[in-house]
This record gives C-alpha cells, structure tokens and sequence, in this order.
C-alpha cells in the first residue's frame, strides 16, 4: 500500500476516499443493489407484476430447473457451450486473419478497417433487420445464391441446423472487426527488431508467424478470446431479433429472457436462470483466463 | 495529428446543439404548462390499424376535451418491449387506459388446482384493476362474451373491444380460386382435393410464416371444430373446462387418439405449404403474398392483417374463411379469439376521464371504424360487422362462431411442452414425429400436475 | 482470486507508443514485383471489407430508395423508381427531430461523467492507496458479470424519484457504468514519479487530475467515449421502461414505435433506420482513427467494459 502524496497531513488520509465517493455510491446505488434483488427473487415466485405477491419458496426455482424443467435447461445450456465455442474460436481465427492482412499504413488501410469495424456500431436491430432480409427464403439474396449453388430451396434461420450456424456468423460478421483491432494493437506492440532477427535467420513466412508472431500475440489472444467468450457467453439479443430462439437457437441467456419476460412472464424463475448464467460466466471466465495465463507464460 | 480539429468542431457542434436543446425544450414546456392541463395517458401494443384509429379518437377526444392532453404509448410486443412498457406504467401508476390480451377463463383455474393466476388475471386478482360492470358504456357489449373473455367473481374487468378469427383463419385470392373454378371449401376433404388440384396446375397452395409459428393456425383450427363438433357455440367455454378437468384428473392427455387424428390432419395440410415457409417472416409474409397475385392462393394469417394485405396490393381481390377441419360441414365453423382488452388500473390517476374515453370508443359510430381498422369481429351487437368487402364470408359465418378453446390449466413451472405440441418441432417444419411430440406433451403434462 | 491479478496484468499496458509496421523491411523484392503484391493485397482487403463486412449494410440502405410495392415486387434488384420519398417520410411520421436532440443529451452527458468519474474511481485503486487495493479491484470486476436488474432498478427510481425525469434518467445512467474500473490498468502505465513532482509542486489532487492526468489518457477515453456514446444512442429498454413523456424519448424509442407501426414497409424501415444511425455513422468516422490507437494503447480492455455496462443497462433483465 503506498500512500497518496496530495494535501496537507490532514486532508491527506481522506483524497483517495473522497475520490471514489461519488462513482462507487453511484455504483452501489445503480450497479450492485438491483444485481443483488436479482438474486433475492431467484428464490421466490413472482410474476414480476406490480401489486401481485412475492412468494418465497426456497429452492424450487433451482430445483424445479433441474428436474421437471430439465428438458428444457439442458438443451439450452448445450446451446449455449457450442455458441461460445464455436464464435470465440471462428471470431478469433478471423479476426487475426483480419488483422494480418489490414495491418499496413495508409489511408486506404485505414478504411478498410473502419469498414470492417463498422457494423458493431448498428444497434442489434439494425443488424437483425439487415440479414433478416438477406437470408428471407422468398426474397432474399441469400436464396438466389442458395439455388445457384445448390439447385433447392433452404429456410434459412428457419432450419433446424443451419439456424445455429448463421447466427453464429452473424455475431461474427458483427463483432470480428474488435478481434482485428486488439490482435492489431498486439501485432504493433512486437518490437521491431525480433522480425530483423527472423529475417537473418532465414526464416519463412510461415516459420515467422508460428515461431515468431503467434506466440508474441499471447497477450492480445488472451484478451481477444476472454472478451468474446464473456461477450457471447450472455448474448440474447441478436438471436432474439433473428429466429426468437426457436431452430435449435435458444442459448441460456434468451431462456431466461423468455423466462421472466415472456407471454408467460416468470420473474423467479428468469432469475433463477441469470444467477446460473453467472455461475457459467464465473466458471468459465476463470477457466480460460488461468489457461491462457498459463500459456502465455510458457510460450 | 490531423484528427483533433475535425474533433475539436465534432465536440463543439455536440456542445452546441446539447445547449440549444436544453434552451429549446425548457420554452416548449414552458409553454404547455400554460394552461391548467390534465394528461391523460393511454397505452396498447403496436397493431398498425388499431394504433392509426386509436390516435384518430384521441384527436377527437382532445377536441371535445379542451383541457386535457392525451400521452399515447405503444409499441411493439415484439422481444418483450410491450410488457416492459405495460409493466412499467402500471407500476408508476400513471396508466389510465391500458390494453391487455384477454385472459379468458382459463385464467383463473378452480381452487383445487392451486393455481395462481398470471398476467392481467394476477392484476385482477390482486385488485389492480377496476370493475367496469356497471358503467353505462358496458350495455353497448355483449355481456356473455366480455364475462367469458375478463370476467372474474361477477365482475367485469375490462372492455374486450376485439376479436379475431384466428385458429385456421385463411386469407384467399377470389381471382385464382375461380380461374380453378373453385370455391370456398366447406369440408376438410374438399380442401384438401382443391390444395392438389392447385398444386398439379403448378400452383404452391399455401403460403405462412413459418418463422414465428403461424402453422400452429393449421392445428387449432381443426382442433377447434373438432373438439366443438355437435355442440352449441355458447357450450364453447363449458368445453374448454371439461377439457381442462379430464386432463386434470388424468382421463385425458395429449396423447389421446383425438390429437393423434388432428395432427394427422395437419400433416396432411402441411404437405401443400411453400417448402422454405419455416424461414419466412410474419413481417413480410402479408405483403409477398399479396404481390404474387398469381401464386399461393391461400395465405395462413389471422384477420388482424387486412390492412397490410390491402396496403401491399389495393387491386387484389381477397377474401378470408375458415380452414374447414371436419367432413361435417356444419361443424366447421368459425373460433373466434378475444384480443384487445382496455382496461382501467385502479391505480389510474385520471378515472373519470378514462371512462369518457371509453364512452367515446364504445360509441357504436365510432366502433364500427374501429372495426374497419383492425379487422376485428364485432362485440357490441348493435354494429354487426365493418362492411369490408373481404368479409362477406366471416359476416355469413358470424352468427354460430364460437369462442376458441383454451388450453388445460397449467401449473406455474411447467415445461412449454405441458401446454401442447410444439410447432416448431413438429414435422415438417421440424423433425419430430406426432408420436414423438404428442408423447413428449403428454407426459410434460403429466409431470406438471405431479401425477 | 489470481484471475483478477492476471485480469489487472492484461489491461496493464499502459501508453505504449506504437511501434511501426514491422514487416516492410523483411525483404527487398523488386520494385515491380511489390507493387504487383501490394495491389494483390489491396484488392484482396478491398474486397473483404466492401464485399463482406459493408455489403449487408448497403444492400438495406439501397432498398430505403424503393417505393413499397417496388420492393415488393423486385426485393433483390436495385431501386426503380428511385424515390427519396421515405426519407421524408419517415421523418415526419416518426418525429425524429427532437428525439435526436434528446438522445444527444443522453449520450453526451453520460458519458463525459462516466468517464471523469471513472478517473477519480480508477486512480486511488491504482495507486494502491487503499489497504487493499487488489481486493477491490477484483471485487468491481467480478460484480461486472453479475445479473442487472431492470425491474428492481425500476422500483428504486420509483422510490428516489428518477422516473420519467431527464435529470433522473442522466443521473441513473451517468452512475451505474462499471466499466471504468478498467481505467486501473491503463493508469498503472503512468510513472508513479509525476504524483509526486505535481504534489511537491502543490498541485491540488482535482486540478492534478484534470490537469495531468486526463490529457495522459487521451487515446483510452476516446475509444471509452465512442463505445459509451455507441451503447447510449442504441440504448432501447431502459429509456422504454424509465421514460414515459413522449418529450423525453430519445430517438431509439421513438424508432421501435415506428418500427412497430410500419412493420411491414421494409423501405420506409430502412430509412428510419438509417435516419437514426446517421450521427453514430458521422461520429464514428470523424473518431475512427483514435479507435486502433486507442486499442493499441491498451484501452481495448476496458473498452468492452464500457460497452458492457452499456448493454447491460440496454438489453439484460
């Protein structure tokens, strides 16, 4: 603990308390309390209706998911662990592409990446109302380009198992542009020397970037797949807007959308639901941040 | 860097428009406070036709009124945005007319079963809202129909302004049908040997969206007239809660022979819908299918949509009828499901106001635009319909509809599947058997009531 | 709790200059043969940035110029008759003009206090002048992935008056962001060194802040400000359920009801739809070049906590 060197002997013991003072009841106020009564309703059963009784019941929001309810929180559970896998992964792999190929001066560079970086700055509706046009089986590009290739008619986010998969491309298309930035600013932080060295050496492109590259990115590929699994890890939104959960897509994070604010409104059960979804994000969130500090330090 | 000064001007140009707002809105307030104003606030979910009407009235009101200053709030039901907006007025308590889903009967289940209401029957049982019974505007309705759709221990809680045909309702195309010399099917059979006669002229016979469930529209259809076979339109509620009973007491589920036949028939009516109609939306599902005058003679979507169809192509001539689902032409009549509720929460800062609103709306003058706008079926008895074109068949078939059965009761917590088959996972759209799916109802059901 | 530290290590990159390009002077091809490549390359990223990332988004812009029945009747082809028609209209019909000046105030506001705030909340944990800094720090991050909660935030304005009040709403929002605890890395790259020259000085702490501070972390504000001001303006469900005066809406607000009202008039959305975007599209290319020099002077952590706490108050329960 170092000491705070501002104002007089006096004052000096209270400038970092007073520094936080405002932002932190704000925070206590605005950001911990309402996450908190989030969990004191996981234990009761409660419509969310103003005027209707707040029934404490215990467990049986929890114990109810996982037995009767069971068929239902399994499946989105799974959803949800291929959801993150397969968009940190893609996200990332794309991403570095990305950032390879746009990591150059000049102006023309510089719109390309504000081009690439554009379309997280749409709101989800914009962006679900886009590719809801797009991929339309009647009238969309999507189905012309389908029955070139193909010669049939396909649904589109009406499918069982393509629905999953263009949702995912999606989110992927939406957010790849921040991957390429972080592992851009990874790729700018590499001294420049250590490329001299490999350019001695002899080495090939390919042995420059696995031997070289790769492994000088770790901090940014930890940030990079960090954020995008905690990012994915709650997304509802965009799949609510493109197929409303159903083809296979419900993730636990629209489950529990539906859940407290559905036709059917359950606000115990939703929450419930978020308190596991935090579960999840801890467990997982953790996880990949030990393993990716572990390989950062041995690489 | 070259940046700063374009950002140096963004920032100014942010700055100064942020002032001359606070400058700009602090005048127009000024000035609405002028006079000594009551706000009366009212909300409903976006139906384009009923939101156009609706701010049609208010004009009228505000006219009649010259002190009070209507706030209308809508917006869409879609992702949620309509509950948190009615939820949120009810809470602050400054809602004085609020539009609700009629709850119907099924809403407020027997002691026995335990079950605590949801949605407006939990406001109602909680005392939330008012009881409309005795307010003279309420004698311009058919009383029967507002106690089955939001009546609760005598009272009448709201004012149920529409209803619509929905289970089964089909949107057809006159011209094609009698280019095929066809006319409106009156049995299931006859339907079905139209769909395959128009399918072998090259023709996809049904058109739906798919994407948001509308081919649940097939099965409660036939459900519907099936289940309501030989029985008085106004038995309609006494069936639903015979219903409701047998699965209570296990004497009847989801896997009965019944369903195994009614999903059988909508098998077979599935067989003749446009292949990728599981990715179409319902938001552009009406429009298409009036611009393609020459294809999909049919369209499956309730009559709250007259307006887009009629939007998207003014010189189709259309018409709507009811999928019949039976070979008994009598039996296949027309359910109807009570929609819009208005009510008045008892936490309404302005009352009396609010009941001369709905003095207004149930003026039968006025209601007869309101069913014009929407495309609602009547419930004052006085106004007999819209005097639409397309409804020349619903008007014939008006007088013995029925109320469409509600579901079993189910407890708080069970499983979707409790409440009937899934669509979306119900071949063909999805890839689930009947068996599979009324089985896994069935038992989903069963779990629910711990039996 | 070694996740946090590892968390606190990975922000902690401080205000690195960046270095140049480093792969230019790997070889010395031709002359020719580089101007061949670099063309290659330039097609190659010209095409992946129009063709797959800007594509969608003009092929929705280019049906706001159809007429209904035009797109109707040709959804996939290119506008004939061109019609400005539904620009105009959809900014009458969705009175776009004063919702624009109120989401304005919804974002600037916000985030200028967001930010400062976050500074003032950001500094003393980073210098470690709490007994236990660590603990803090990773108790703020951790409370970051709790649930929201719409409903009770709702109830608690109710209470304290902040319901339907644009001071109420600005104050909500200006308060609740948590994403400036990822300010903390980004400080630590400042030399310690500075506090205590200015002290000696006798720069007061609050002038020290503003003074020295601040202009220091330029590059990371920007990118703050830009996700924060992003987050806002596509802000729908809080200003839905905490604002009930047509007055206060801000223009997303107002877009949903004319997306509900016109729901089946793709042409006419899409035009509203471009309305509204139009200011974050004009702010984010005057901003954009700050966006990889503030990600590459290591704000991109803290970034997506801004965006965050953003969406959190947006989308989640």
């Amino acid at each position: 603990m170092s000491r705070c060197p501002f104002g007089t002997s006096r004052t000096r013991r209270f400038i970092p308390w007073a520094s936080i003072s405002i932002p932190g009841i704000g925070w206590l106020l605005f950001g911990l309390y309402p996450s908190l009564a989030t969990i004191v309703y996981s234990f009761t059963q409660y419509s969310g209706l103003p005027g209707t009784p707040v029934n404490f019941c215990g467990f049986c929001n929890y114990t109810n998911g996982f037995t009767a309810l069971w068929g239902e929180l399994w499946p989105a559970i799974k959803t949800t662990l291929i959801y993150v896998a397969g968009v940190t992964i893609l996200q990332n792999a794309i991403g570095l592409g990305l950032a390879m190929l746009m990591n150059r001066p000049g102006r023309s560079y510089t719109f390309y990446r504000a081009l690439i970086f554009m379309p997280q700055i749409f709101s989800v509706a914009v962006v679900g109302t886009t590719f809801a046009l797009i991929l339309d089986p009647i009238t969309g590009p999507a189905e012309n380009a389908w029955h070139g290739i193909f010669h049939s008619t396909s649904a589109f986010l009406g499918d069982n198992t393509l629905a999953l998969p263009l949702v995912m491309a999606v989110n992927i298309w939406m957010f790849s542009g921040y991957s390429m930035l972080i592992y851009i600013a990874g790729l700018r932080n590499i001294p420049k020397p250590v490329y001299e060295a490999a350019a001695l050496d002899g080495a090939g492109k390919w042995r420059v970037f696995r031997h070289v590259t790769w492994p000088l990115l770790a901090p940014a590929t930890t940030v990079n797949v960090f954020l995008t699994a905690m990012g994915t890890l709650g997304e509802y939104a965009l799949i609510l807007v493109l197929t409303g959960g159903n083809f296979g897509t419900k993730t636990l994070g629209l489950y529990m959308y539906d859940s407290a604010f559905g036709s059917n409104a359950q606000l115990g059960y939703g929450s419930m639901l978020a308190i596991l979804q935090f579960g999840l994000t801890l467990v997982i969130g953790g996880g990949l941040l030990w393993a990716l500090r572990r390989r950062e330090i041995q690489l | 860097m070259s940046i700063r000064r374009p950002v140096a001007i963004g920032i100014v140009a942010v700055v100064a428009a942020t002032s001359a707002a606070a400058c700009s809105s602090s005048k127009s307030s000024g000035s609405g406070s002028a006079g000594p104003k009551e706000t009366l606030t009212i909300a409903e979910w976006t139906n384009p036709g009923a939101v156009d009407y609706t701010k049609a009235l208010d004009a009228q009101f505000e006219k009649a009124h010259p002190n009070v200053k209507i706030n209308f709030q809508n917006t869409s039901t879609a992702n949620g945005a309509w509950g948190q907006l009615s939820n949120s007025l009810l809470q602050s308590k400054s809602v004085d007319v609020l539009a609700q889903f009629a709850p119907t009967q099924k809403a407020f289940p027997p002691s026995f079963t335990n079950i605590k209401p949801g949605g407006p029957a939990a406001l109602i049982e909680a005392g939330q809202l008012v009881d409309l019974k005795d307010q003279p505007f309420m004698k311009n309705y058919d009383m029967t129909a507002q106690q089955s759709a939001i009546g609760y221990n005598g009272g009448v809680y709201g004012v149920m302004a529409a209803e619509y045909a929905g289970a089964g309702a089909i949107w057809y195309k006159k011209d094609l049908l009698a280019k095929y010399n066809m006319t409106v099917p009156t049995t299931f059979t006859e339907f079905l040997a139209d769909c395959a006669k128009l399918k072998a002229a090259g023709k996809t016979p049904i058109f739906l969206a798919g994407k948001v469930g509308m081919q649940g529209g097939i099965w409660q259809g036939i459900e519907n007239q099936t289940l309501m076979a030989g029985k008085q339109p106004a038995d309609s509620t006494q069936v639903s809660s015979d219903r409701a009973n047998a699965f209570w007491n296990g004497t009847q589920n989801w896997n009965n022979q019944a369903y195994k036949d009614i999903g059988a028939k909508y098998q077979q009516v599935m067989q003749y819908i446009e292949p990728a109609a599981a990715g179409v939306d319902q938001q552009t599902a009406p429009g298409l299918w009036a611009v393609k005058s020459d294809d999909y003679p049919f369209l499956l979507d309730g009559s709250w949509d007259s307006s887009t169809i009629l939007k998207a192509n003014p010189k189709l001539n259309v018409g709507l009828f009811v999928l019949p689902g039976t070979d008994n032409a009598a039996d296949n009549r027309v359910p109807v499901k009570p929609d819009l509720t208005w009510v008045v929460p008892t936490s309404a800062p302005h009352k009396d106001l609010a009941m001369e609103w709905l003095t207004m709306f149930s003026d039968p003058a006025n209601y007869q635009n309101w069913l014009k706008a929407t495309g609602s079926m009547s419930t004052e008895p006085s106004v007999s319909n819209s005097g639409t074109s397309w409804m020349d068949w619903l008007n014939q078939h008006t007088s013995d509809s029925f109320v469409q059965l509600t579901t079993p009761w189910i407890p708080q917590g069970a499983s979707n599947d409790a409440a009937g088959p899934d669509y979306y996972k119900l071949a063909p759209i999805g890839s689930d058997s009947l068996d599979t799916i009324l089985n896994r109802s069935a038992s989903a059901y069963t779990k629910s009531i711990g039996k | 709790m070694s996740g946090t530290t590892a968390m606190a290590a990975l922000a902690d990159q401080g205000p690195h200059a960046p270095a140049q390009n480093p792969r230019r002077q790997l070889k010395q091809p031709s002359r020719v043969a580089r101007l061949a490549r670099l063309s290659g390359r330039q097609l190659l990223c010209f095409v992946i940035a129009a063709f797959v990332f800007a594509a969608p988004l003009v092929y929705l812009f280019l049906q706001s110029f159809k007429t209904f029945t035009g797109f109707l009747q040709d959804p996939t082809g290119s506008p004939h008759p061109w019609t400005k028609q539904n620009f105009s209209d959809a900014w009458s019909v969705g009175d776009f003009g004063r919702e624009m000046i109120n989401s304005l105030i919804y974002a600037v506001i916000p985030v200028t206090i967001t930010l400062t705030l976050g500074v003032f909340l950001a500094f003393p944990i980073s210098r470690g002048w709490f007994r236990h800094s660590n603990v803090l720090y990773s108790f703020f991050i951790f409370s970051g992935f709790l649930p929201g909660g719409l409903i009770p935030l709702f109830i608690e304005a109710r209470a304290l008056h902040l319901y339907n009040s644009m001071p109420g709403y600005l104050l909500m929002v200006s308060l609740s962001g948590a994403g400036f605890f990822f300010f903390v890395g980004y400080i630590k790259g400042i030399p310690k060194e500075i506090d205590e020259a200015a002290a000696l000085d006798g720069c007061g702490y609050i002038r020290f802040i503003f003074r020295i501070v601040i202009p220091q972390m330029k590059p990371a504000l920007a990118t703050f400000a830009i996700f924060g001001f992003v987050g806002s303006w596509n802000n729908l469900i809080l200003p839905l359920v905490m604002l009930s005066d047509k007055s206060l809406w801000p223009v997303t607000r107002g877009l949903y009801s004319f997306f509900g009202e016109n729901t089946q008039n793709w042409p006419l959305i899409a035009a509203g739809t471009f309305i509204v975007a139009a200011p974050i599209l004009l702010l984010f290319i005057l901003l954009q070049r700050f966006l990889v020099e503030g990600v590459a002077g290591g704000a991109a952590f803290g970034t997506q906590g801004v965006t965050k706490a953003a969406a959190d108050q947006g989308d989640a329960e």
